[in-house]
This record gives C-alpha cells, sequence and structure tokens, in this order.
C-alpha cells in the first residue's frame, strides 16, 4: 500500500493526522455554553466595574456633601457660643463627644505599624503547606489592634479606615474586610494615637502576638512617631434597632 | 523530521493552551461577578445610610438657623445636638432588640473525686465573640456591663479578663442589640464561633425584646488625641 511512497512522508501525514486530533479535541473541549458564558461575563464585568465606579463617585460627592454641612453646623456653633459662657462650654463639650463618637480627624504622637507578609523565600516555597503560617490573619489583626487599645491607644486606623467600637475585622479570603466596607490587601498600616513609648512597649510583653509574628516572618515594623493623623470614621455607626433610654426612668 | 517534530509539538501545545485558556477564564470571571455584585450591594447600602446622615445633617441646620434670632433657644439648640452625639459615641445607655450571651466554664469530676474545668475562658474568646457580632451588625454591645467602645480592651490579666481597665472572671454575659435572626445565626453557623467553644465552654444564647446596654464609664478626655485643626 505504502509502496513507493518515502517514509518521511508517512510520517509527517501521521503527524497532521494527530495535530488535527489535538485540534479538534480542544475545540471539542469548549463546549457551547462556556463560551457564551465566558463572552457574557467578560462584558458583564465591564458592566459592573462602571457601575463600581460611578457609585463610587457618588459615594465620595455625598461625603464631601456630609462634612460641608459639618462645616456649616460648626460655624453656626462658634457663632452661639459668642453669646454668653454657658453655650460656649456646650460647645466644647460638643466638640469633645464628636471626637469620641469619631466624627473628627485626630492628631497626635503614637506609632505606625507597617505589616506584611513572609517575602518570598526559599523556607516558605519549599514548605507551601505551611503558607497559612507565614500570611497575615484577621486574628492576628484583632490581636495587634486589642494589645493597643490594651495600652492606652486613644484612636486606630488600619490603612486609614477609623476602627470604631462596631468595626469588625474578618477574613475576605486573599483580603482582610475592616469596618463594613473597606477591604485590604497586604501591607497594611496601622496607625494608633497614644505614648509612643507605651504602644511600642505593649509589642515588647512576653504573651504579645508580635513574637509570634516574627518567628513565623512576617515582616512587622514598629514606628515611633511625633505627631500622626488617624481620619475621622465615615459613616460605620447608624443605629437601626437601639434607642437611646430615657433619662426620667 | 523537524517538520514533523514541530508539528508534533505545536499541536500538543495547541490542545493544552485551550484547556488552560478555558479553566481560567472562565473561573476567575464567575469569581470576579459576584466579588464585583456584593462591592456594588454594599456601596449601595452605605449610600442609602449616607442620604439619611445628610437628610439629618440638613435638619439640624435648619433647627440652627431658624434659633439663630432668638439668644435662649441657642443652648437648647446645642444641648440636643450633644445628646445626639452622646448616643454615637456610647455615652448614653441604649435599649433595643438583641442577644444575649452567656459564656462558663464546664466543671467536671476526674476519677480521684476532684472537681476541675475544661479550660477557663480566655481573651480571646470575648474579642472573637464581639468581632462576630460586629460582623453580624451589632450596633451596640457590653460584656459584664461593660459598654463596649471604640477603644476597649480584652486583655488576659492574672485570672482575670480585664475590660475597659475592670478585671472580670466568669461569667461573661454578652449583650448584643441589633437583628436578633442575623446575631444568633452569626454564632450559631456550622463551625462558628457557638460551635468550635460548645464542648468546652458551656454556651447559651437567648433572644431578647429589650436588652438594655449602659453607658461607658471611663475617662472621657484625650491624652495624647487632639481634633486635626
Amino acid at each position: 500500500m505504502f509502496k513507493g511512497v518515502k517514509k518521511s512522508t508517512v510520517f509527517i501525514a501521521f503527524m497532521c493526522v494527530l495535530l488535527g486530533f489535538f485540534t479538534a479535541k480542544s475545540f471539542n473541549s469548549r463546549r457551547p455554553g462556556t463560551i457564551i458564558g465566558e463572552v457574557a461575563s467578560i462584558s458583564r464585568i465591564e458592566k459592573l466595574l462602571k457601575e463600581k465606579d460611578q457609585l463610587e463617585a457618588r459615594k465620595k460627592e455625598m461625603d464631601n456633601r456630609l462634612m460641608e454641612l459639618e462645616t456649616a453646623i460648626e460655624a453656626w456653633e462658634k457663632e452661639f457660643a459668642l453669646v454668653d459662657q454657658s453655650t460656649e462650654d456646650i460647645r466644647l463639650e460638643l466638640k469633645n463627644a464628636r471626637s469620641f463618637a469619631g466624627l473628627l480627624p485626630l492628631e497626635g504622637p503614637g506609632i505606625e505599624i507597617v505589616l506584611n507578609d513572609r517575602q518570598k523565600d526559599s523556607v516558605l516555597l519549599s514548605n507551601p503547606g505551611m503558607l497559612r503560617f507565614y500570611i497575615v490573619h484577621d486574628s492576628d489583626m484583632l490581636n495587634i489592634i486589642n494589645e493597643l487599645r490594651a495600652a492606652g491607644a486613644e484612636a486606630i486606623s488600619i490603612n486609614d479606615t477609623r476602627i470604631m467600637a462596631n468595626s469588625r475585622i474578618s477574613c475576605g479570603g486573599p483580603i482582610i474586610n475592616v469596618g463594613k466596607y473597606q477591604r485590604f490587601a497586604p501591607p497594611f498600616i496601622i496607625r494608633a494615637i497614644g505614648d509612643p513609648d507605651r504602644l511600642a512597649g505593649a509589642f515588647d510583653s512576653p504573651d504579645s502576638i508580635y513574637h509570634m509574628l516574627k518567628a513565623w516572618g512576617l515582616r512587622i515594623d514598629v514606628k515611633r512617631m511625633d505627631k500622626i493623623v488617624v481620619p475621622r470614621s465615615l459613616g460605620d455607626s447608624d443605629y437601626h434597632f437601639a434607642k437611646p433610654v430615657e433619662e426620667s426612668e | 523530521m523537524a517538520i514533523m517534530l514541530v508539528s508534533l509539538i505545536l499541536g500538543l501545545m495547541l490542545a493544552a493552551q485551550f484547556k488552560n485558556v478555558q479553566r481560567v477564564g472562565g473561573n476567575v470571571s464567575l469569581q470576579r461577578t459576584e466579588e464585583l455584585t456584593a462591592q456594588i450591594q454594599k456601596l449601595n447600602q452605605e449610600i442609602n445610610n449616607q442620604q439619611n446622615r445628610i437628610y439629618e445633617l440638613e435638619q439640624r441646620l435648619l433647627e440652627y438657623e431658624s434659633v439663630a434670632q432668638d439668644e435662649g433657644k441657642m443652648s437648647d439648640a446645642l444641648h440636643r445636638e450633644l445628646e445626639r452625639t452622646r448616643i454615637l459615641g456610647g455615652l448614653v445607655d441604649l435599649e433595643g432588640p438583641g442577644i444575649v450571651v452567656t459564656l462558663n466554664v464546664i466543671s467536671v469530676e476526674n476519677w480521684m473525686g476532684e472537681t476541675g474545668i475544661v479550660r477557663n475562658v480566655y481573651y480571646e474568646d470575648l474579642l472573637k465573640l464581639v468581632n462576630e457580632l460586629n460582623a453580624a451588625g451589632a450596633e451596640a454591645m457590653a460584656i459584664n456591663n461593660e459598654r463596649i467602645i471604640a477603644t476597649t480592651e480584652i486583655r488576659d490579666a492574672g485570672d482575670f479578663i480585664v475590660i475597659n481597665t475592670n478585671p472580670y472572671s466568669v461569667p461573661f454575659e454578652v449583650k448584643a442589640i441589633g437583628n436578633p435572626d442575623t446575631l444568633e445565626a452569626s454564632l450559631k453557623l456550622l463551625g462558628g464561633v457557638a460551635d468550635t467553644m460548645a464542648g468546652e465552654l458551656e454556651i447559651a444564647i437567648r433572644r431578647e425584646d429589650k436588652i438594655r446596654i449602659p453607658k461607658y464609664n471611663g475617662p472621657l478626655q484625650y491624652q495624647h488625641a487632639q481634633p486635626v485643626q
């Protein structure tokens, strides 16, 4: 049958059949459903991204409007305070209550912590199963914040999001959720206002989480600062269920 | 010979390539869509809240403008604003529906007839509990009537757990105001906080229509932090 045909030609023909087979196979495995789904979702992602951008711009606008109103309100309060000493006293008390409620950006001495996963190195790469020990977890962050609070921190922020009483810190896969709406990936920058020596000293305590994080090779740098700024909280506290108790009881 | 080899490799690579593109592309876009949808939902919710806040502030401004002519009413208006701000700062008792979680140790008797406990309540148990309830939308919380505010620590100190610089020991009672269904579900989740503690600690979750959470009683003045000028 193959008499008179060169050996190499037979081989090439065979290869072509093989090539054809693989090509067909790969096309075959892309079921029609998958193809449609893929194409649709790419345009859908674009649509969603656009919507998200619009909403974020709207949110920014509203934040600005909010702060504008607050400035106007404060201007009136200053005017009222000119009337007599008692209104001035109330105004100062009001300012104090506002900084307590996280409605004002605060500044003062404190520390800045930069927290990051372990650098990719031979140890990390040779133990892929141990990866979870080499990355920053929500519980680590929770512990660090708790230690800062114990050391007398007066205001704390993570990546410029103010931490309030009801800010949760939770795991969201590769990112960490902070507060209601923020999602962050490492590195995490934690700022705390308070006595810098006391705050930094908290990590010297033998039961501090600092030693464990260091031991696993996570990068944690603590810097004492003369002046840091912690931003205000923008809309994490809303009461739908809680009502103030009437004092007249 | 060379052509054959090249064709073979080309064929293999082509097949592998198509498979890879399909797998990665499909999953990632699906995941991304879900992620984006969730973010958009949250943004919408946030914008809604922000709208309410703006409305409130506009009302406040109107109120101020109306009292501006009357010196007697100015201090009243300021007083009302002070009260509203104190609520946000945790300086006012609050009440509302929610859940009460009690944590206690489990006593056991060993073969010699001595009684002991399975384990003590650690500060991390409380820390996780509070964080979990926050994630479920708790609006106000207290542990053993110690109000949880932005600077509240929950730390071990010997046999005690220190909350707002005051020492406490078992039993612990965590009160949280919020949607009782969501709060309870967040703890009872399979593998959730209540699940992992069960067996080691006695944990009871009770819903209540009216929980009272006391105000924060600690110092009200910051030593280091000042409003940015």
